[in-house]
């Protein structure tokens, strides 16, 4: 008998799958779903939702989800979700597998999406990441989850739980990140800090960093369709690809309250 | 059913259309909505023809997209090649890539794949979608007038619908926002789309739940896929509360912006069961229309915009009392408000 939480994991892990299936690449490595299952449970607050789960394994082949691993297995035995290329990694010693959400997987959450206002909302925060991320090769990019504003914090060690919202006291910097490029965004500001502001000292290679990263209003305008909160996940997006979301949690933390 | 303009003319089209599935957009700002996907193709078209206005060829031609739910099994490696980023990392396709060639795309738009055939008539063109992708929604480019029209075509709930969006070089003020906004009432609302999306039980006059959002999103879409040098923003968060639609152009004045604040006047409240609902009360309806004018004002105001629109939706069972909207209107002379109201249909049979 599984109990109510691992209900809802499972419903998270078919949402991402189903989202990438609707985005055109339907099979993806497990590497590249514990990517969009941090991506999507760091920015779900973005989008008014509660994160699924708030805390990740740094692993040193990126981001990974123990808990959503089980899952996902159990949800190939309950064949909503199909296994491609299953394969025996004897340097790791286990196997590795391409996932896709089954067809009966895509009617159930279908239906689920209908009739459930909750799952519905739930939907609406997947849907609006993994489009986003969709649109990069996150898989092919090393260091694509590392640059992570939560992921990345230097100070955590590979093996050590990065938490970003479990705890009362845990910060999620992704969403903070994001949410203050959106306002940078509507404002039609750069997101470039004044140099005159005495009080913005303290950033000092990370400024001249972020100095670099102006946003030209021909990239703005090239948004989809914005919703505020779905224009936070895509600039967020575009500054995992630039490597250098790290780097707007660094300002974040040293600007002035 | 005469879905794709006469002139172009298809035998297989019936056939096409009774096959084609139902799309999901249930979910209210769906990711995978229509209306998103088509803002996506409309750049696409736009970057490939290296025009930031509309592209007017020279002589008639076509592009249809195929919106695949699957595209991964679709595929077919023989028949299409891949483009976009999304599966190729290429983005630099041409005109010529896209002339009179069947799209394969994804639910969001950004992944795909062209076809290796050009058609030389929109008659083959269509044998070949029917053959390939009997049960995906279609959207039609013609660029053949210099005002481009997209067709979308498909069943909602196994009823047909059809739906037209125009899209024009002018950018979203002055009468051609008004234009816009009239074209999503006859096109939309009034429609097949939005006769199936906005009621719970339309015969009873009973809405569906959240009707006022799910008409932003839908509208925030439209607007946003007419013209795609204006920003259309949803949920704007200022001073004075939420604004529902911010429409900004390519220009750093603040005269070059309206603010749009929606609101619908309802007969009865959602329920579950239709036959439960309760009665919407006429102060309760008279207080919503003078609140989108005061609201459309107030929010002009704090994000300095030079236009404020009230839209009203009259969800009301018609002969609808009009002393409610002509106090609004007073209101909204008085304090230079554009006043819109729309009386929203319950059924096809008095939109035909």
């Amino acid at each position: 008998m599984i109990n109510q939480i691992e209900h809802v994991r499972r419903v998270w892990i078919l949402l991402i799958l189903r989202a990438t299936r609707l985005c055109g690449f339907a099979t993806i490595s497990a590497k590249t779903f514990h990517r969009l299952a941090l991506f999507s449970n760091s920015l779900a607050p973005t989008n008014h939702v509660e994160a699924e789960t708030a805390k990740v394994l740094k692993t040193d082949y990126g981001p990974y989800f123990p808990d959503y691993q089980v899952e996902l297995d159990r949800l190939v035995g309950l064949q909503l979700i199909d296994v491609v290329d299953l394969k025996w990694q004897s340097e790791d010693g286990r196997f590795i597998s391409k996932y896709r959400i089954s067809n009966a997987g895509m009617s159930f959450l279908d239906l689920a999406i209908q009739k459930l206002n909750l799952i519905a909302q739930s939907e609406r925060a997947v849907s609006e990441t993994i489009s986003a991320f969709a649109e990069y090769q996150i898989d092919k990019e090393k260091e694509t989850a590392t640059v992570d504003a939560n992921y990345g914090i230097d100070t955590l060690q590979i093996g050590e739980l990065v938490d970003y919202g479990e705890w009362i006291d845990a910060h999620n910097y992704a969403t903070e990140a994001a949410e203050y490029m959106a306002g940078a965004w509507q404002n039609r500001q750069s997101l470039k800090l004044s140099p005159e502001d005495s009080e913005y000292e303290v950033v000092t290679y990370e400024r001249s960093q972020v100095f670099q990263l102006e946003l030209e209003p021909d990239d703005l305008y090239e948004l989809p369709s914005s919703h505020l909160n779905r224009a936070a996940v895509y600039l967020y997006a575009q500054y995992i690809q630039s490597k250098l979301s790290g780097l707007i949690r660094s300002y974040i933390q040293s600007a002035p309250q | 059913m005469a879905i794709i303009p006469n002139k172009v003319g298809a035998a297989s089209k019936a056939d096409l259309l009774a096959n084609a599935k139902s799309f999901s957009g249930t979910q209210i700002g769906a990711a995978f909505s229509v209306e998103r996907v088509i803002g996506h193709l409309v750049n696409f078209v736009r970057q490939s023809f290296a025009s930031k206005t509309l592209p007017v060829s020279n002589h008639p031609c076509v592009i249809a997209f195929v919106i695949s739910p699957n595209l991964e099994d679709d595929y077919n490696t023989s028949t299409f090649k891949a483009i976009h980023r999304g599966l190729t990392a290429d983005s630099s396709i041409k005109e010529s890539d896209l002339l009179n060639r069947v799209i394969l795309i994804s639910q969001n738009g950004t992944a795909g794949a062209v076809s290796n055939t050009t058609f030389l008539s929109f008659q083959t063109q269509l044998d070949f979608i029917y053959t390939e992708f009997q049960k995906n929604i279609l959207v039609i480019f013609h660029m053949d007038t210099p005002r481009y029209e997209v067709w979308l075509q498909g069943v909602i709930n196994g009823v047909s619908y059809k739906t037209k969006l125009s899209i024009t070089d002018g950018i979203l003020e002055g009468s051609n926002l008004i234009d816009r906004l009239n074209e999503f009432d006859s096109e939309w609302i009034n429609a097949q789309m939005g006769i199936n999306k906005l009621w719970s039980h339309s015969s009873s006059y009973v809405p569906c739940l959240n009707t006022e959002k799910e008409i932003q999103t839908h509208l925030h879409c439209w607007l946003q896929a007419s013209d795609a040098r204006s920003v259309a923003i949803s949920e704007v968060p200022n001073s004075a509360g939420r604004a529902d639609l911010w429409i900004r152009y390519r220009s750093d004045e603040a005269q070059n912006s309206a603010i749009i604040e929606l609101k619908v006047l309802r007969e009865k409240h959602h329920h579950v069961d239709y036959k439960s609902a309760k009665n919407v009360s006429m102060e309760a309806n008279k207080k919503a229309a003078k609140s989108a004018v005061s609201q459309a004002n107030a929010y002009r105001t704090k994000l300095g915009t030079s236009r404020a629109l009230a839209c009203i939706f009259d969800m009301r069972k018609p002969p609808c009392d009009a002393q409610i909207i002509n106090e609004a209107e007073a209101i909204a002379t008085q304090k230079n408000v554009t006043l819109r109201s729309t009386q929203v249909t319950n059924n096809v049979g008095s939109i035909r």
